[in-house]
């Protein structure tokens, strides 16, 4: 330890010889460090506004979506509570679990179009207007207008839109604009909206968003109460996205699709008999399950794409007195309204009945025909009990719906998308996805980022350490008697060699730290201009600033890399000059 | 003989007026449904407030036989060679620069259009809509003249859920039952667009459409103008409804 410390204080005596050379060395690497931590700080930027920010608004952290016939742009949720109870009690800390029916739209303001995108607003009940994350988030931005106004009856559709998409639409403050976008259901819809609220956009992102209360914009969606888009959770404490990742994967274990079914009665003429109604998938008629125990005693199969087409079992056809062609009813409950629905089959064929067939059902739909009338009204009960029922047989019933597999990248994402569509299965199918897989692009964004900064740098280091080599070389060069003189004196080479390091070492520790100093410096300079941009650059600024982020770890690890770089560039003239001949070195003269 | 004539000329106003909506969808899909094979280009102009005009040009196959079809852009030249084929439940989106196909689903935009892909499925107009009908059970639907022809005016809402308009209103020729005009509303019933079709042509007694305008009556100054020609009701072969044609075609 006090030979380390006597090495110390030699290299650090030597450093301060040699004043000129090693300043200029030194402030190459402190510029090289500066560069290094400046340009991680604002990928690390970059990120947190692109990721943090703009996805975790867009998406949440995590997602539960269903998509009904394999429409991944219309998500559409038919019984919320039943997912929101899921995820309340299985998912902890979280903030808030958001209900999300954003459309785009085109908006008419006075003489001039936009495209905009309507995005629904929680806001507190009654006095408690302002007691909701999305409350606070208008009340950050807003430049005029009262958050009050959204729950007056005064306005119709009350809006809160961004100053320049408002001087864009050519409208002020309680303006009147409107709208048109589609229903869940694809349908055309417009109306009119009230500006409420004008707010003061932070990044290019945020300006295309229109704010409308939530129950306004389900309503105009064409969303039953219980029925949502998809839910999307934020969590409170967010460490890494692993804990994201096995959250979801949590969720998507406990998602158990059972066999659908329809409870209800049918009704033909004056006559009504209790039903339990299953769907048979596409291309059932292939099945030897089908073949072999529903055979047909009248009439014929209906087709796969028919909606209004029912099998019944001979003793349901019985007890309606119906046959092929006739025209039954079938009346259930459904969890959107008191009263029953109603829809109507027309009989394509009468089957035998077969004890194999699952007890309970009594009738049969195609898979379109089934869907079409369980999800039109989600039943109340719909499901069949599993006991007792074949893996055949399971295989062949519509299921409650599909789970689909867990991905990890935006292109799985797409594919498994792409896949999908193939299978033109006409019932819902759940996805459990978190932000990673919906911002994969981003993280490949930052990741080649940090990626192009790391190579540029090392590019800079290269050339500032052939700056290191050279200058060594020459140190030694001209110390050679001096070594010489060391040697003679009994220092022992390896001790020559260290102290040389040593001196690389504290240089370099120096001069990174410098070089650390100056990186803040220069981040709070470049953070405090205020930047005026429409174009995409603008996704970058945070409160249209550039956003500097800088990461302890990211600094510990640069200045780590630096130390040993330099110091690993100055092993071998070190050690080259601790081989020296003593009596050699002593002779030598420049 | 007064009374035969008193009560012929009681019953004849019942008889003019004995025209139902249901039938005169009926006879629409009738003549949609005799065109069976068919060939044509199709041309789009595009005009939208602030966006200048935009001209599509389209080469288009559809077979009765499955309901397939096909169809290549052939401008503009940012789009030439992109097609779009549908077979059995598949559809694809080919693109030209890329070479791949895509499988998309019918919420899909074609070209970028108003157009989705799902507006391609054949479906009869009486399964989509019905009469809209008063307190008293009676039906929208009166004697008109557009222009210089005797119409029927009528007034249909949607029956199911996924049409784009849940409430039209046609004028019908009363010859020939076809749609001269039909204004379209949203599901607030504000009228969203107005469809004029200008111009017919008959091939093997069938009436087909060749000039169309559509008229966005939500944003003024928005409209779209079809033009069909060269159209062939030859029998189309299976092989064109292929993925290897539609790449071929857009070479």
């Amino acid at each position: 330890m006090q030979r380390l410390k006597l090495l110390n204080s030699i290299a650090f005596r030597n450093l301060i010889r040699q004043r000129r050379r090693n300043m200029l060395l030194g402030v190459a690497i402190a510029f090289g460090t500066m560069i290094l931590i400046v340009a991680n700080s604002f990928s690390r930027g970059i990120t947190d506004t692109l990721l943090n920010k703009l996805v975790v608004q867009m998406t949440g952290h995590l997602e539960l979506a269903v998509i009904e016939r394999s429409r991944a742009q219309n998500l559409l949720m038919r019984d919320r509570t039943l997912y929101l109870d899921l995820l309340q009690k299985n998912l902890p800390d979280v903030r808030e679990i958001a209900e999300n029916v954003a459309v785009f739209s085109r908006a008419i303001g006075i003489g001039k179009g936009e495209n905009v995108i309507v995005v629904p607003l929680e806001l507190g009940e009654g006095k408690n207007i302002a007691n909701s994350t999305d409350a606070e988030y208008l009340l950050s931005r807003v430049k005029d207008g009262k958050l009050e106004d959204f729950a007056s009856p005064q306005y119709e559709n009350p809006v809160a839109i961004f100053a320049d998409k408002a001087k864009a639409l050519n409208v002020k403050l309680y303006d009147t604009l409107k709208m048109r976008l589609k229903t869940v259901s694809g349908q055309e819809q417009s109306a009119r909206f009230t500006v409420v609220m004008l707010l003061r956009s932070e990044s290019l992102f945020e300006s295309g968003a229109m704010f409308l209360p939530l129950k306004n914009l389900k309503d105009l969606r064409g969303f039953r109460p219980n029925e949502t888009g998809s839910l999307q959770v934020t969590f409170k404490l967010f460490d890494s996205p692993r804990t994201v990742i096995r959250l979801a994967d949590k969720i998507h274990a406990l998602l158990k699709p059972g066999i659908a079914a329809l409870h209800g009665e049918l009704i033909a003429a004056n006559k009504k008999t209790p039903v339990v109604l299953g769907g048979l998938i596409q291309d059932f008629e292939k099945s030897t399950v089908v073949q072999k125990f529903v055979r047909l005693s009248d009439g014929q199969f209906f087709k796969d794409k028919d909606t209004d087409r029912i099998l019944l079992s001979a003793a349901s056809a019985e007890s309606l007195g119906v046959a092929p062609g006739d025209k039954v009813t079938l009346r259930f409950k459904s969890i959107h309204a008191a009263e029953p629905v109603e829809q109507g089959f027309i009989v394509d064929g009468i089957y035998e009945n077969d004890p194999a067939i699952p007890g309970q059902i009594s009738a049969f739909l195609p898979e379109a025909g089934f869907y079409r009338a369980y999800l039109g009204d989600l039943p109340d009960k719909r499901t069949l009990a599993a006991e007792g029922v074949t893996a055949e047989w399971k295989a062949l019933l519509a299921p409650e719906y599909r789970v689909l597999p867990r991905t990890s990248t935006g292109d799985d994402l797409l594919k498994k998308n792409q896949d999908m569509r193939k299978t033109n299965f006409y019932g819902p199918a759940i996805d459990v996805r978190t932000m990673y897989e919906s911002a994969s692009q981003v993280l490949d964004l930052e990741s080649a980022l940090n990626k192009i900064t790391v190579i540029a740098v090392l590019i800079m280091f290269f050339i500032i350490l052939i700056g290191v080599v050279n200058t060594l070389r020459m140190t030694i060069r001209e110390r050679t008697r001096e070594i010489g003189t060391m040697r003679a004196l009994g220092v022992h080479q390896a001790d020559v060699r260290n102290i040389f390091l040593l001196e690389t070492f504290q240089l370099a520790f120096f001069s990174a730290v410098t070089g650390l100093v100056a990186a803040f410096v220069v981040i709070l300079l470049l953070s405090s201009f205020t930047i005026e941009t429409q174009s995409i650059l603008g996704l970058f600024l945070d409160k249209r600033r550039l956003y500097f982020l800088p990461f302890v770890s990211d600094i510990v690890r640069n200045i780590v890399m630096i130390l040993i770089i330099s110091t690993a560039t100055a092993y071998f003239p070190s050690r080259r000059a601790a081989k020296l001949d003593a009596a050699e070195a002593l002779r030598h003269y420049e | 003989m007064k009374k035969i004539i008193l009560v012929t000329l009681a019953i004849l106003p019942l008889s003019l007026h004995a025209m139902t909506v249901d039938r005169v969808l009926q006879e629409i899909d009738k003549r949609m449904s005799q065109v069976s094979d068919f060939s044509a280009k199709v041309a789009l102009t595009q005009q939208k407030v602030g966006q200048g005009v935009k001209n599509f040009e389209t080469l288009f196959f559809r077979r009765d036989e499955g309901d397939e079809f096909l169809m290549v852009t052939t401008a503009p030249q940012s789009e030439k060679g992109n097609g779009y084929l549908r077979t059995g439940n598949n559809f694809w989106m080919y693109r030209q620069n890329t070479r791949t196909f895509q499988h998309i689903n019918r919420d899909e935009s074609i070209n970028g259009t108003d157009t989705k892909a799902g507006d391609f499925e054949r479906k009869k107009t009486t399964e989509l809509y019905k009469p809209l009908v008063d307190a008293n059970g009676k039906e929208d639907i009166v004697e008109e003249t557009l222009g210089n022809k005797k119409v029927w005016k009528f007034t249909v809402v949607a029956k199911v859920r996924d049409v784009t308009y849940p409430k039209q209103v046609y004028w019908v020729e009363k010859d020939t039952f076809l749609q001269l005009k039909v204004q379209s509303y949203s599901l607030s019933g504000t009228l969203m667009q107005t469809a004029y079709f200008l111009k017919y042509t008959q091939i093997e007694g069938k009436y087909i459409l060749l000039k169309g305008m559509f008229i966005d009556e939500f944003e003024k100054g928005n409209k779209t103008v079809l033009d069909i020609s060269g159209v062939s009701l030859k029998k189309l072969s299976p092989k064109i409804f292929t993925k290897a044609y539609l790449e071929n075609l857009s070479k």
